[in-house]
């Protein structure tokens, strides 16, 4: 097969519930690109409870959680190649994949999502200085090794980040018998959900260093040990509280960066906030026929939101492949949304006027801060609310979603509308 | 005669200097040996520089250095289309942003100039601009020194080696020279930890520690004065800012930062010159960084705001006198050093090479060419630098080719195996790194260590538990899981 109606590039959650979305809403020839041995994506290593809560009322483990999708997609027509590399796509909706099977082979689709995840800040992006040992690992990495090929990777480690992944890294290597001497993070709460920080350290006696950071590490072959101090509000050392701890292994958890070279190469306008592209409520990108879904557009901390919005992106790209995109929004209404007060990201940055779209309207947001009892702001041009949403209290570990069906069709009167959290 | 103690000549070190002197050797019926502390070649000096072909501007004139820089240049592009190695004849400047750098400028003209290095020539501000747009306001004048480029430092030496290998040299890795042979005040081998090994010649290519090898001769006259750089490569979403080296004026105060593309489309910034006491200290400090970020985005804003995504720092092995020291020994027989071999090393390692043939065949061995033919050896071109049709044909006939193994350097499976079966077989994570530029780019590894460690077990017959990120010691995997 060389031409398809939807092309997803990325066999994870949301390439996965694109991919089943796309094929119900009536894309005939469906195909899936991953570059991994089995489909699944990240989940094949995230053998941790917790997948699903939201999604199906279940406490699945990763695995699990993919089987469920990995399953429908083995038993329909779908076409799916993994161990498979996209080395380009280009405007004309060519897709390059190289594969050891087929070659070098080119295919066309109609629509194309791109579900390509996200990967891990590395130790040069926060430059950290010292040694460069063996040892040194991001958190997801090591979960890699662990998990999908039983390897060690340490047995004194110090994990730097309290972001989820290093969360779980805490207690999956104090499981297989390492001591896991401390969890560093720079900011003065965790990165992590709650529900982490107590089942990985709480419960395993794990010290956590909140406003502190790793500023060297030790070891010429393999790490030694590592130092790391206290910092002030601007994340600057502060002089005078080094502290050692003898290791073998520092984890990094250290944030994670949407991946969007396949994007950035066809001149896609990417949001810098986010890293992701921008999108419109339909999971379209700036460049039509071209959509996306899943940490590629923002990193997101449930995968069941994952598997919403891949949903929504794998429809619409099936609509658009048949045509009948056209039919279900008016083009002259597209409002902005602008980020103000306390808002870190918004997705999606722009909407439109779908009639389709008649389900719950949501935009996703994270914040720079903690809020407790947040009201946030929808307000016009001229500075009048047009809407007011609240909420018990705001996490910028948490993806927030705020409900405007009620005020869409005001919001839809404007150009451009911005997002604050009331002083 | 014993077969495998005993040897014409022992070169000591399988950096640049000895796998270029190594390769030159094996066109000679010249039974050889490098003998490397490291666990893979290409692993000190020549690990962690800019890999920068200078003109032979910098060097004083009636200096080795300036001389064979100059010879060593020319050389260049004609060894490394042999060796299928890349190399890029980018030109390279250097940028004078105030007036007293400006005069130096001048003074660096005349010197190149005198050294015989062609076609240089003074730029003004405009011209600066229209030539390298990346380059900032600050720059009032530039030195173009047309014949400056970029090559992949670390295929380079590699290529230089595994075609001596191929030749008949052999190489003794993980090998390190603890004390010489002498008997007489004549050198007549070598004592390791694996071994003696006897021969008529020991040369010393030994790098920052061939002041130690100098010393095991009773040669006690060389001042080392070694200095660290540090380099600071980016993500190649920033590639193409520049197009070549741009260098700072060196000044009173510092020789001056660098700011270059690499062959492999990077961007790297970095090399200040600090003076260190422990030649065992490659550590990088924030302070430096923000000192080197500071003076780069002078050189070239950009920089300012861009993604890092490695670092890395080297000794260099500088003399007091700061030029090259290639010479046989005089109180000593036996022996020739090759020391002090800091920048222009490997600009110059061609031109050196063929200086210490000469030496060789006037005193100590009359070098006779080899009768039967030389194994041209060269380097197997990646696979992603083939054509379509190429690529196909080649995943037709080893469909391992057809794997992506990096993601961020588009290497693949193929490729790696290529290194682990190498005639100097990749065993570590660095070597597959520095030979294939697996593991090397934005990820750092992330996608593709786990399937390097697995091909290097399956293919190079290892225990996945022993293999090391470089030396004895730097295991990746400390053990398996419960299971």
């Amino acid at each position: 097969m060389e031409n398809y109606d939807v092309a997803v590039i990325g066999g994870g959650p949301a390439g996965l519930s694109a991919a089943i979305s796309a094929r119900i809403n009536g894309a005939d020839n469906v195909l899936i690109i991953d570059r991994d041995l089995y489909l699944g994506g990240i989940l094949q290593q995230c053998i941790h409870p917790g997948f699903g809560l939201k999604k199906f009322n279940l406490e699945l483990t990763g695995p699990e959680y993919a089987h469920k999708f990995v399953k429908k997609v083995l038993n329909s027509d779908i076409d799916f190649i993994t161990d498979a590399f996209v080395s380009e796509i280009t405007k004309n909706n060519e897709i390059f994949i190289l594969n050891s099977r087929i070659g070098l082979k080119k295919i066309t689709s109609k629509a194309i999502i791109f579900a390509m995840g996200c990967r891990e800040r590395t130790r040069a992006s926060i430059h950290i200085p010292g040694y460069r040992p063996a040892g040194v690992f991001t958190a997801g990495t090591a979960q890699r090794l662990i998990n999908i090929d039983g390897l060690m990777v340490g047995k004194r480690v110090v994990i730097l980040g309290s972001g989820d992944i290093g969360l779980i890294m805490a207690r999956r290597c104090t499981i297989e018998g390492a001591k896991v001497e401390a969890v560093i993070e720079i900011l003065p709460y965790p990165s992590g959900l709650n529900r982490n920080v107590q089942q990985c350290l709480n419960d395993f006696g794990i010290p956590l260093f909140l406003s502190h950071t790793v500023t060297d590490i030790q070891g010429s072959r393999r790490v030694k040990k590592i130092v790391f101090s206290k910092v002030d509000i601007d994340k600057r050392t502060v002089a005078g509280t080094e502290k050692e701890i003898i290791c073998d292994t520092l984890l990094l958890s250290i944030g994670l960066i949407p991946e969007n070279e396949l994007t950035k190469k066809i001149g896609i306008e990417i949001d810098s906030s986010t890293g992701g592209p921008v999108v419109d409520n339909m999971m379209q990108t700036c460049r039509e026929g071209f959509f996306a879904c899943g940490n590629v557009v923002q990193i997101y901390d449930l995968v069941d939101y994952v598997s919403n919005d891949g949903e929504l992106a794998g429809k619409n790209a099936a609509l658009y492949s048949m045509g009948k995109v056209k039919n279900y929004y008016n083009s002259d209404k597209k409002v902005f949304i602008c980020k103000g007060r306390g808002i870190k990201t918004v997705v999606p940055q722009i909407l439109k006027d779908y009639s389709f779209l008649n389900k719950n309207k949501q935009i996703s947001v994270r914040v720079s801060d903690k809020f407790d009892k947040p009201v946030f702001l929808i307000k016009n041009n001229s500075g009048n609310t047009i809407c007011e949403i609240k909420k018990q209290y705001a996490l910028p570990a948490e993806m927030i979603h705020l409900n405007i069906n009620d005020d869409f069709d005001e919001i839809l009167k404007e150009s451009t509308v911005f997002l604050e959290i009331k002083e | 005669m014993n077969q495998n103690t005993d040897y014409d000549v022992l070169i000591i070190g399988a950096g640049v200097t000895g796998c270029s002197i190594a390769r030159e050797l094996s066109f000679f019926n010249i039974k050889a040996a490098v003998i490397e502390k490291s666990s893979y070649v290409c692993s000190g000096q020549s690990k962690a520089n800019g890999a920068i072909i200078h003109g032979g501007h910098n060097s004083k004139p009636g200096t080795l250095k300036a001389r064979l820089n100059v010879e060593g240049n020319s050389l260049f592009a004609p060894l490394c289309a042999d060796l299928g190695v890349k190399f890029k004849n980018t030109g390279l400047l250097v940028i004078a942003t105030n007036k007293d750098e400006v005069l130096s400028l001048k003074d660096l003209f005349l010197q190149g100039t005198i050294n015989g290095v062609k076609n240089l020539r003074i730029l003004d501000k405009e011209e600066i601009k229209k030539i390298e747009p990346g380059t900032g306001n600050a720059a009032m004048n530039a030195l173009l020194v047309p014949s400056g480029g970029i090559v992949d430092v670390h295929r380079f030496v590699i290529a230089l080696a595994e075609f001596a290998a191929s030749n008949g040299v052999d190489f003794l890795l993980k090998t390190e020279v603890n004390d010489l042979i002498m008997e007489n005040n004549k050198v007549l081998g070598v004592k390791t930890a694996r071994g003696d090994y006897f021969s008529k010649l020991v040369i010393n290519c030994a790098g920052i520690d061939s002041d130690k090898i100098m010393n095991m001769a009773g040669l006690n006259d060389l001042i080392f004065l070694p200095r660290k750089g540090e380099y600071h490569i980016l993500d190649k979403s920033h590639s193409g800012i520049i197009n070549q080296p741009c260098f700072q004026m060196p000044n009173r105060y510092s020789k001056g930062v660098v700011v270059f593309p690499t062959i492999n489309g990077n961007i790297v910034f970095g090399g200040n010159s600090k003076l260190i006491d422990n030649k065992e200290n490659i550590s990088t400090t924030e302070e430096d960084f923000r000192d080197i970020l500071h003076k780069s985005s002078i050189l070239v804003p950009k920089i300012k705001n861009s993604d890092i995504i490695a670092q890395f720092s080297g000794i260099r092995s500088t003399t007091e006198d700061e030029d090259f020291h290639i010479e046989k020994a005089d109180s000593v027989s036996g022996l020739i050093n090759v020391a002090g071999i800091d920048s222009p090393g490997l600009s110059s390692a061609p031109a050196i090479a063929r200086m210490v043939i000469g030496i060789i065949d006037n005193n100590f061995i009359k070098l006779d060419k080899k009768q039967k033919p030389i194994k041209n050896y060269r380097l197997k071109p990646m696979f992603k630098d083939l054509s379509t049709s190429e690529k196909n044909n080649l995943i037709k006939a080893d469909r391992r080719y057809g794997r992506i193994i990096c993601r961020c350097e588009e290497i693949t499976e193929g490729d790696v195996i290529e290194a682990i079966q190498a005639p100097i077989p990749a065993r570590t994570i660095d070597a597959v790194k520095f030979r294939t530029w697996a593991g090397a780019g934005r990820c750092q590894g992330a996608f593709d260590l786990e399937r390097i460690l697995k091909l290097i077990a399956e293919y190079g017959s290892q225990d996945i538990l022993k293999i090391c990120k470089n030396e004895e010691g730097s295991n990746i995997i400390t053990g398996y899981t419960k299971n």
